[in-house]
């Protein structure tokens, strides 16, 4: 994949403070919303999303944060709810807590801890106007938000008749 | 598009040999954190001496050898015992049996006045055997009172504490888990030796209709939680019926040689 079929990536000093702290905000207020929805998962990825559909239109760099933002927190949401549920299901119904469950729970632990601290990182980063990639998730919202549309390569050229 | 398939895939790795690698720990920690038997041996002489402080013990010959013909029936049939087991009847009016250290099982002559065969009293004595086989006491002690605290109680043998612990061994408050899995293995014993597994709960529906308001010398139902929910699971785990073998014992005599 060549780097033509790609907007420019915006350099620091070409943002304003404004843009940089929305990029900031969206590790941030995702980051405060996993907290708060931890009896109910689902509920901080709707805000997420919300927070990623706000911000969509302002510019790429925004974008490229909250998607990067919304997208690496997926995974923890997911396994939060299955501990959750496999939780509820462990006090409610079989009183059993094993040792498969206890090992989930330290790849929980380890996953929101990884997921804390890379926020972190990219808050600050999104701060400083930098841009920073998640491993996976950075090039994949990198290739989502930065690509140009099809319509733009495509572009139509008129050409006189053949002689 | 294929170095994201190949990051997705070392991620999804990664977090699975996460899951895999502390399952495993949390399997072998739990099998380190177990007393060893030669201390739990040491426990057993300080928690005998304990019992028998408190209690009369019946040893007459009858007793002894009707308790081991009832016991040996379950445990012949089993590859191998964890322990070598001991059976003492506690002259007590407490209808109450429960598993101590080392393979010592207690059973109170309260219990044994309540059972009408001696299939009744395998039924119990195979669950008491499930908790000992499985190691639940010890495993009981290291959960509620730690283990380093209980070594060193052990290699103090505080009278205060032994009697403690005494307490909690002696009312077998094990959690949900661990009495699910007694019945499960109690079941399984009990089908090995020719007994229907259906006694056990026909001994607790039986008792509980006795003694409607179950009064506190039943020990050994009230400290058994969700009896409705462990006569369902033992019903449904019975599997198919089998023709029981009776045991050959004069019950009724042996019943009243116990007065």
């Amino acid at each position: 994949m060549t780097t033509e079929n790609f907007h420019t990536i915006p350099q620091p000093d070409e943002m304003d403070i404004r843009e940089k702290e929305d990029a900031m905000g969206a590790y941030l207020m995702m980051f405060a919303a996993l907290g708060a929805g931890l009896p109910l998962p689902i509920l901080n990825l709707i805000a997420a999303i919300v927070y990623y559909y706000i911000n969509k239109g302002k510019s790429l760099f925004v974008r490229f944060h909250s998607l990067q933002s919304l997208l690496s927190q997926l995974p923890t949401s997911i396994l939060n709810a299955v501990a959750v549920f496999w939780g509820a299901r462990i006090v409610f119904f079989d009183y059993a807590f094993t040792d498969v469950f206890k090992g989930y729970l330290w790849l929980v632990g380890i996953a929101n801890l990884i997921y804390i601290i890379f926020s972190i990182i990219g808050a600050v980063k999104a701060r400083k106007g930098e841009m920073y990639y998640f491993l996976f998730f950075g090039r994949v919202s990198y290739q989502s938000v930065f690509k140009k549309e099809e319509t733009d390569a495509k572009k139509t050229v008129n050409q006189p008749p053949k002689m | 598009m294929n170095k994201n398939i190949r990051d997705l895939t070392v991620i999804v790795i990664i977090a699975f040999a996460i899951w895999a690698g502390f399952t495993y720990i949390s399997t072998t920690t739990e099998k380190q954190d177990l007393v060893s038997l030669e201390q739990e041996e040491d426990i057993a002489d300080f928690f005998n001496r304990q019992i028998f402080r408190e209690y009369d013990s019946l040893d007459v010959g009858l007793t002894d050898s009707v308790m081991n013909i009832v016991f040996s029936r379950l445990t012949d049939p089993m590859d191998s015992l964890r322990y070598d087991y001991n059976i003492y009847v506690l002259k007590s009016d407490q209808v109450n049996a429960f598993t101590a250290f080392n393979g010592q099982l207690f059973v109170f002559t309260g219990l044994i006045d309540q059972t009408e065969t001696p299939e009744e009293l395998a039924a119990v004595l195979a669950h008491e055997l499930a908790h000992a086989e499985k190691r639940h006491v010890i495993k009981n002690l290291v959960k509620e009172i730690g283990l380093n605290s209980l070594i060193l109680i052990i290699s103090g043998g505080d009278p205060v504490i032994m009697q403690e612990i005494t307490k909690l061994v002696v009312s077998s408050g094990f959690s949900r888990s661990m009495e699910k899995e007694a019945d499960e293995y109690a079941i399984q014993y009990l089908k090995d030796a020719k007994i229907n597994p259906n006694r056990l709960t026909q001994f607790f529906l039986k008792l509980k209709q006795k003694n409607r308001e179950i009064p506190e010398s039943l020990e050994w139902i009230s400290s058994h939680p969700a009896l409705k929910e462990r006569i369902e699971f033992v019903s449904e785990n019975v599997g198919d019926s089998i023709e029981e073998i009776p045991i050959a014992v004069d019950w009724e005599a042996f019943k009243g040689s116990l007065k």
